[in-house]
């Protein structure tokens, strides 16, 4: 988009895209974000989930860096009650949903869902509620921290909502088990479009899809026929399909050989835990749901240690860089790419890393030295 | 998937029971492929579906060398058919044949399954040693393992290695 297109769309907000003439319908997710009234001063409105255990840590050092950076945000702070909310039949209230569905965004820490019965998980909650479809992970090699693979630069992008998990099975008789896979064209449509449009907005230059076609030929059929159609739209991008196996073995063989990869919800939950694998464990993962509307919610998605909880020892880095995929998806590049920079240098630099990538320092250090790399 | 890995994993609780020497555990799918690219050296023998199997044993194979080396072997109740472990995704493509660099260790190491399964362990272990050998030495090697062999290449310096 031209400089002069992207302020346009600042300042004219929700109109723009009528005005300019620009973007077709599938770039809506971009458009909303575009805050009718933002300039730069008037901060935009964030939910923010600190979550359990060492998520109010690194919730804290995610405000610190970003206030460092002068970015233009203003939390609005929601915690998991310890009661169950009877209009949302989980231990997230009204009031917390409602927030993320007016700010449009969100940055979410670990939650542990509650043991008991009778209630929604956190998560399933938070994917019913704001229709969350697709799952986007960034998986990079860091500079500075060392695993078998150095050259992985890939985006998996995964279908959130149907699949092997749309939660139907029956018993047929005693030891006889089915379980229903949903494949439908309108989610498949929906993450397609996503995927390409990630892939156009953000510089990529090929997108695989990945399946098992050859075997489940009308699920995965029609999975691979939606992301056939949008690849049509964006002949710039090189797109292929591979099946789900051989992308299984190139990727711990050759992981470059990857771009994004967009997946339906199976195949997805795993390629994507595989990926972070690759770079270094959930721990230093980012991610971020999009749901329709232009909806972004961010979330580290490793576990809310509470073994190491208000101890100071937490690494943040996951939500960091969550943080920074939420500022990319508001448009705020300038300041995600210095935040983004100033956690690379300083993992690179070794000086002051947290005990999980084999360091001493204590989180609010770390936070420091990434506000002074900034 | 409660219901049906449910069911799966119960069954193998079950057996699990009638070996109380043999350490059991349980591990989700994901969170295996990510362990697997972290540390494969913690797993030892893996039991699973058949979707997850597929996945996983093209993991494994991935990080033990790739299509050309990995042995495998589908076993049932009267028969046993040995093939190569992990699928090769040049199946199919003639062109390949002609060029003469398939790998044939996969092959012969699933063959010298073949004969362990049949009780030659003897043979079996012959075969096995002078495969590993002529790998280890590395002056034989085709294209996927880095090298420039060709198939019979290799397939002659394991003849030579047999004793």
């Amino acid at each position: 988009m031209t400089m002069a297109a992207f302020l346009a769309r600042r300042l004219l907000g929700n109109r723009s895209s009528q005005i300019l003439g620009t973007s077709s319908s599938s770039s809506d997710a971009f458009i909303s974000v575009a805050r009718a009234f933002s300039s730069s001063t008037t901060p935009i409105k964030a939910t923010l989930f600190p979550g359990d255990g060492i998520g109010p840590e690194i919730a804290e050092s995610v405000k610190q860096v970003f206030t460092a950076a002068d970015v233009a945000i203003e939390w609005d702070e929601h915690y998991v009650s310890t009661e169950v909310d009877p209009r949302t039949n989980s231990f997230l209230t009204w009031e917390s949903l409602q927030s993320v569905l007016d700010n449009k965004v969100g940055l979410k820490g670990p939650m542990a869902t509650p043991i008991g019965k009778g209630h929604r998980s956190l998560n399933l909650t938070l994917r019913k509620e704001l229709n969350l479809y697709a799952n986007v992970r960034p998986c990079y090699s860091l500079p500075g921290y060392k695993t078998r693979y150095d050259d992985v630069d890939l985006i998996t992008i995964r279908e959130n909502t149907e699949g092997e998990y749309s939660g139907l099975e029956h018993q047929v008789v005693k030891g006889v088990v089915e379980s229903i896979k949903i494949i439908t064209r309108k989610a498949s449509m929906r993450v397609a479009e996503y995927a390409f449009l990630y892939a156009k907005t953000h510089g990529r230059k090929k997108v695989s899809a990945i399946h098992k076609a050859n075997i489940m030929q009308k699920t995965d059929g029609l999975f691979l026929q939606c992301c056939d159609e949008v690849a049509k739209k964006y002949p710039e991008i090189y797109y292929e399909k591979v099946v789900i196996d051989n992308c299984c073995m190139m990727l711990v063989k050759n992981p470059a050989l990857f771009d994004v990869l967009v997946m339906p919800n199976l195949y997805g939950d795993i390629i994507s835990d595989l990926c972070a694998g690759l770079v270094g464990g959930l721990g230093l993962t980012p991610s971020c749901n999009i749901g329709e509307d232009g909806i972004a919610l961010a979330e580290a998605v490793h576990g809310s240690a509470p073994d190491i909880a208000g101890k100071n020892l937490a690494n943040p880095t996951a939500l960091l860089l969550s943080g920074v995929m939420m500022l990319r998806h508001l448009k705020l590049n300038k300041q995600a790419e210095q935040i983004h920079s100033a956690i690379i240098n300083t993992i690179a630099e070794g000086k002051y890393r947290t005990a999980d990538l084999g360091g001493s320092s204590t989180t609010t250090d770390f936070t420091k030295a990434i506000c002074d790399h900034l | 998937m409660k219901l049906a890995d449910g069911l799966f994993l119960e069954s193998c609780r079950e057996v699990a029971k009638k070996y109380p020497s043999i350490t059991y555990n349980e591990i989700i799918v994901d969170n295996c492929c990510m362990q697997l690219v972290a540390k494969p050296e913690q797993f030892d023998v893996m039991v699973t579906p058949n979707l997850y199997g597929n996945l996983v044993a093209n993991t494994a194979a991935g990080i033990a060398g790739g299509t050309g080396v990995m042995p495998g072997g589908n076993v049932g109740a009267d028969h046993a058919v040995f093939e190569q472990g992990a699928s090769a995704g040049n199946v199919g493509k003639d062109k390949i044949v002609l060029e003469n660099k398939a790998n044939p260790v996969a092959l012969l190491l699933s063959s010298a399954m073949m004969l362990r399964h049949l009780q030659f362990p003897s043979f079996a272990d012959r075969l096995e040693t002078a495969v590993k050998k002529v790998i280890a030495e590395g002056k034989c090697r085709t294209k996927d393992l880095g090298g420039t062999s060709t198939t019979q290449q290799v397939v002659d310096a394991v003849i030579a290695k047999l004793d």
